[in-house]
């Protein structure tokens, strides 16, 4: 009996709004209802309470349900095509009420304000009369031209919840709260939690500011406060303003109201400032019945700064934003946020008290951040157990939110595609990760200056130099991955490293090689980045690079032939070229008293406190976020002595690197190195060849190992196999070394000379 | 009590019930056709009202008549007044015509739960050519209630929008009066009045 199904049918027209649902006489025996009698019909998207009544054809399989008395979530276009059975249908008790606590849904504000009390009561006494309710259930009033009551949701009946009550004439009705549609319709929206994940402490602030002069206005009242009614979300873009403000909203159940600029401008004159003031005035208007938020997105395009632009209406806009702001009464509880990624470039005006209360200054995400945001978003991702997030949050580094987001939609398209091609495996795992990586860049390193692609470079690739890579491993490579180690020696990060020695020993193919092996955001700037024909420019450019790397830690930025960069002041006579400029910004960037404000990452860190309940992972973690806040600078140059001397004092190139040409063993190993690729015959000594090119630098030997490759094919022909003795013997003739004997002595000087001072 | 004793026993009482409700019926409809010329003389009135707004009497030969302005506002606001008056005492007859037929309709309906576990539901929807079921009459009864209802509340809320500050809205108040009643125009209870005469002859 209970596999008998229903179908539903459109209502009739005259059944509509008697709150009556016709059904065939077989289910009403089955169910033992009486004529008129409550039911509660569930549907998919919520329930419905109906009284029963048979169908005039008294044809069984059918369904017909007035919505009048419905819970919130339904809708009638749900409904269509729908089959239910009979125990979808659930007979209620029923009993009259003594009393009901209701919540008044109104059209519109002007007719809230309109009618008065006692005339509202008597209209929804009338409107509720003889109808059967249940607890959280919404009755929709009958479209009568003049009615302002849109519908009535029940907040508590006197008995139980289970059952039905039938509003009688003498039913007690208490209308608790009167709202006007758009609110009602704003509370009842979807309220899925929009998660913004690494901004808790941020987004509490901001939730507090909006809430409390709602919640209790009183104690603000006589206080004497007027509450904070601004805020200024300053970002980078992608780093989440927007999504922080949605989702703040959605938790307080506040109302946001965007403004665009697009939406603002208008054609004729003046009537950009109307578009503003009608949004003020809707703000003011919804925010007399909660919380309700201005959103102003981008205000830097709708508020640039007067002086500098020339066009008038902007500045009219900006004059009519200043005086709305200030207009905001205390008799509303509007919040006004906004959001910009270059607050400089906005009016001055607006960024004081009274009207941009507050600045927050959310920076590119902190490694934990970065963990927590990963979190966040492969939380409902179907990821294998060998994702490690710690890990793929370490190599993340300059990535906000949006690239993240990227990231894993990338890493969800690999497996897909994967998944396509084989079998039926569907879980994301660390491989999809990887070639997402590759793909997917950084978007504030999209309009980077110093920003290089290279040929990653192995420390096994570079042959001899064994102290030096040592050396370069300690000050660059331990500090990121031994920061417990650092931080318990009392050690910090060196600022700054200087690499010389005789040209083609492999300084950059060394710092090539650092940057492989640290996954750490790795900037090159050269002098053509920098010199630019204007004024400025140069040192411009100098501190953006400066100001991008921060934004990405753990960086290093590499400057290459240093001394062409910068002059030097004690050496040059002018002193007021631009290399002395960008020369000073270096020595500022390096050593400055401190970052902007602007520039401020994360939150304050709690390193003492916090983990001592924290495990080892954790607190690694917080370590290497402590240690690896600065940008390094690796600078290379083959011409120490034309360094200004303030650069190399400690603090600034703290550490000096002396990169040797190759000794006999260096050699070999550069040989064997390079001819890894070549064919070399049996009878070639490469101890030998070794100890012949003495003063070769690497870059010689390599030169020399090409020649003799091209000598061999010289004498035998395309159809030549391997490289002999003769070849490199040959080839050693016509390839000279580079480097003189009073080079070296010259650098050996300087070096011993170092090391006395 | 049996079954047919049952239904012979709700005949009797809607019988009785339909009888009132042609009484209640009658009440009704002079009430309805009483409003009527109240609200054309009100929105006549508005028209005054609003034709002493527009014309300023220094410059019409009346000026020589002191206070003549306020005197004549005074006399529409008490013509409006009084018409009101008059129609809130329709709309109060409207009320009670309602909540007699609430009252009569509540009082089958109580009958037919006490029989309810007696009636079998063969019982309820049997109809012959001549009968209704017991079943429709219940429903033409709720129907009417609720048509009765309908309308009270309509012409309640009309007289609740009347607002001297708008005064082109009073003078359509004829119009949406019309509109009220063409609205229920189908007069279901004069229908079902007739559907259910064969109840006179029981």
């Amino acid at each position: 009996m209970a596999a008998v199904l229903l179908k539903l049918l459109p209502l009739d027209p005259g059944d509509e709004g008697t709150q009556r649902c016709r059904m065939g006489p077989a289910t009403l025996s089955t169910l033992g209802a009486r004529l008129g009698s409550p039911l509660r019909i569930t549907v998919p998207g919520g329930c419905c309470l109906c009284t029963a009544w048979p169908r005039n054809d008294l044809a069984d399989g059918y369904l017909q349900l007035d919505l009048k008395c419905k819970t919130s979530g339904l809708a009638a276009s749900k409904l269509k095509g729908l089959v239910l059975s009979v125990s979808h249908l659930k007979l209620l008790a029923c009993h009259g009420l003594r009393k009901v606590t209701v919540k008044v849904v109104l059209k519109n504000l002007a007719l809230k304000k309109s009618t008065p009390e006692a005339t509202l009561q008597e209209i929804v006494k009338e409107l509720m009369r003889n109808v059967y309710v249940s607890l959280h259930h919404v009755v929709t009033a009958a479209p009568i031209p003049g009615n302002p009551v849109v519908c009535v949701e029940i907040l508590a009946v006197d008995a139980s919840t289970e059952q039905a009550g039938l509003i009688a004439p003498k039913t007690n009705i208490n209308i608790k709260e009167v709202v006007t549609l758009e609110w009602y319709r704003h509370l009842s929206k979807d309220t899925a939690k929009i998660s913004a994940a690494g901004m808790d402490d941020l987004g509490s602030s901001l939730k507090e500011m909006i809430v409390l002069p709602f919640h209790f206005p009183k104690t603000f009242k006589k206080l004497g406060l007027s509450v904070p009614r601004g805020v200024l979300l300053v970002g980078p873009p992608g780093v989440g303003k927007t999504l922080l403000i949605k989702a703040v909203a959605r938790e307080v159940g506040a109302y946001l109201l965007c403004i665009s600029g697009p939406a603002i401008y208008g054609s004729r004159p003046g009537e950009s400032e109307e578009n503003l003031r009608r949004v003020f005035e809707q703000g003011r208007e919804l925010s007399s019945e909660g919380p309700t938020i201005l959103f102003i997105d981008e205000i830097d395009s709708l508020c640039p700064k007067r002086g500098s632009s020339n066009s008038i209406p902007e500045n009219r806009i900006v004059a009519q934003l200043l005086t709305l702001m200030d207009g905001i009464g205390s008799e509303n509880e509007m919040v006004v946020m906004a959001a910009t990624n270059r607050p400089d470039a906005l009016d001055p005006a607006l960024r004081r008290h009274g009207r941009f209360d507050r600045e927050v200054i959310i920076g590119t995400p902190t490694l934990k951040q970065r963990r927590s945001i990963l979190q966040l978003i492969t939380s409902n991702m179907p990821i294998s157990t060998d994702v490690d997030l710690i890990n793929l949050a370490e190599m993340t580094t300059g990535y906000v939110g949006a690239d993240l987001t990227a990231l894993c939609r990338e890493a969800a398209m690999q497996a897909v595609l994967h998944s396509c091609l084989d079998s039926v495996r569907t879980l994301i795992n660390m491989a999809d990760f990887r070639e997402a990586f590759k793909k997917i860049q950084p978007s504030s390193f999209r309009s980077s200056v110093g920003l290089t692609d290279f040929k990653p470079v192995t420390w096994e690739q570079i042959g001899g130099l064994e102290d030096v890579k040592l050396k370069l491993k300690q000050s660059i490579e331990w500090p990121m991955k031994f920061p417990q180690a650092f931080v318990r020696m009392g050690l910090s990060q060196p600022k700054g490293i200087l690499l010389y020695g005789p040209p083609g020993c492999a300084k950059t193919t060394l710092v090539k090689a650092v940057a492989t092996s640290c996954h750490c955001s790795f900037l090159s700037v050269s002098g053509a980045d920098l010199f630019s024909p204007y004024v400025g420019d140069s040192e411009k450019i100098l501190s953006q690079v400066f100001r991008q790397a921060r934004a990405h830690t753990p960086a290093i930025i590499f400057l290459d032939e240093i001394d062409s960069i910068l002059g030097s002041r004690s050496a040059c006579k002018t002193g007021h070229g631009a290399p002395e400029k960008v020369l000073s910004v270096l020595l500022n960037e390096l050593d400055g008293v401190g970052i902007k404000v602007t520039e401020r990452r994360g939150n304050k860190l709690q390193l003492e406190g916090d983990c001592q309940e924290q495990n080892e992972k954790e607190r690694q973690i917080a370590f290497q976020e402590v240690l690896n806040k600065d940008v390094m600078i690796v600078a290379a140059t083959n011409r120490p002595d034309k360094l200004d001397d303030a650069l190399l004092r400690p603090g600034r190139l703290d550490k000096i690197i002396y990169i040797p040409p190759p000794d006999q063993k260096g050699r070999l190993s550069i040989l064997k190195i390079c001819t890894e690729k070549i064919p070399i015959d049996s009878d070639v000594s490469l101890e030998h060849l070794a100890v012949q090119t003495k003063l070769f630098s690497g870059a010689d030997i390599e030169n020399l190992c090409k020649e003799a490759a091209l000598q061999a094919l010289q004498e035998n022909g395309l159809e030549a196999t391997s490289v002999k003795h003769e070849h490199f013997v040959k080839s050693l003739k016509t390839v000279k070394p580079s480097l003189t004997l009073t080079d070296l002595d010259f650098y050996e000087k300087l070096f011993n000379k170092e090391v006395s001072s | 009590m049996s079954e047919r004793s049952a239904i012979l026993v709700l005949h009797q009482s809607l019988q009785k019930c339909f009888q009132a409700i042609q009484q209640q019926q009658e009440a009704w409809q002079t009430a309805l056709t009483d409003c009527k010329p109240l609200l054309s003389s009100l929105s006549n009135l508005a028209e005054q009202m609003q034709a002493c707004q527009k014309v300023t009497f220094a410059h019409t030969p009346l000026r020589g008549f002191p206070d003549l302005e306020e005197q004549l506002k005074y006399k529409q606001h008490c013509a409006a007044e009084s018409l009101l008056e008059e129609l809130g005492g329709k709309v109060a007859d409207l009320q009670k015509v309602r909540d007699a037929v609430s009252g009569y309709v509540g009082t089958v309906f109580q009958l037919y739960e006490q029989h309810a576990d007696v009636l079998g539901f063969e019982a309820l929807v049997q109809h012959t050519a001549l009968i209704p079921s017991l079943a429709d009459m219940l429903e033409w009864l709720h129907d009417i209630e609720r048509y009765y209802r309908h309308v009270y509340l309509e012409s309640k809320l009309l007289l609740l929008q009347i607002r001297y500050e708008n005064l082109p809205d009073m003078q359509t108040l004829p119009q949406s009066w019309e509109r009220i009643l063409e609205h229920n125009s189908r007069n279901m209870v004069q229908d079902t009045l007739l559907k259910v005469s064969f109840l006179e002859t029981l």
